[in-house]
């Protein structure tokens, strides 16, 4: 057998003794969600994906560390955002904005609310993607951010403040 | 006419959920089925895309896209063997005429 079967990572031992179900159930519960924050954060579905699959590995491989479904999710949460803003850092700056905004329902508004996004500093996208995209309490983007939770308003209210003014400027 | 640019991010967003949801899945498989196209699973293991959906086994590093035909035939057959022996059969049980008077 060659490396392309990895036998002896932690998800190889756990799916090979009978715990398939355990994956499926984690990859049901958690791959939408992944993709759409990476999504919110990247705005680019290639980049989206790859985050977003690097961040189920990882998570998965802390499964079972986490025992309250509430805690899985926000550790899976934390996870995508932390492995998208390393993407972002690891982009090279000319190839940080898309050169489009794929969908059948994409119009120019699309495109351009992105390259606004774009030019948001990452955390401003990442706060902006989790409360407005992903509708999440301030409680829950405090926990994904690592941040107190008396800041998370404030932070929200500035990446609001500096979308609005880079979108202004576009005009 | 859409003025408030929030208003255009919250609509951006709702876009990118409706998108969102099926794409990564759907590359996903995509992508796999691909990879998997030549193998027939069936003689080697019945009910395998039901236990182990291929998706699962190629995101959490089961199958890589180096996998070969033979790679995946070797890890359904050895899941199949992890599979039967987890549940009692009647030829695990063998019926022992012998016992009965």
């Amino acid at each position: 057998m060659n490396d392309a079967i990895c036998r002896d990572t932690i998800a190889s031992q756990r799916a090979i003794a009978k715990e398939q179900s355990l994956v499926d159930e984690f990859l049901n519960r958690y791959r939408d969600s992944s993709f759409r924050i990476a999504m919110r954060i990247l705005g680019n579905p290639d980049a989206a994906e790859d985050v977003a699959q690097e961040a189920l590995i990882r998570a998965f491989r802390s499964w079972d560390r986490l025992s309250h479904i509430e805690r899985q999710a926000a550790w899976v949460r934390k996870t995508v955002v932390r492995c998208a803003l390393t993407a972002i850092e690891r982009t090279p700056q000319h190839e940080k904005l898309p050169d489009q905004v794929p969908g059948e329902c994409s119009g120019a508004h699309a495109v351009m609310v992105q390259a606004v996004l774009n030019s948001l500093a990452p955390d401003q996208r990442v706060l902006l993607g989790l409360a407005l995209g992903e509708e999440l309490s301030y409680r829950e983007i405090a926990e994904a951010l690592d941040v107190p939770m008396g800041t998370v308003a404030s932070r929200i209210h500035s990446a609001k403040a500096a979308f609005r003014k880079a979108w202004e400027g576009t005009q | 006419m859409i003025q408030d640019p929030l208003e255009l991010l919250n609509l951006h967003y709702e876009e990118q959920t409706r998108q969102g949801s099926s794409r990564f899945e759907n590359e996903l498989k995509a992508s796999l089925e691909a990879e998997c196209a030549e193998v027939d699973f069936e003689p080697v293991v019945t009910g395998l895309r039901k236990t182990l959906p291929i998706a699962a086994a190629m995101v959490f590093g089961l199958l890589t896209t180096k996998a070969s035909q033979s790679d995946v035939k070797q890890l359904a057959a050895q899941i199949e063997r992890n599979q039967a022996s987890s549940i009692p059969t009647e030829l695990e049980t063998q019926w022992d005429d012998s016992t009965i008077d």
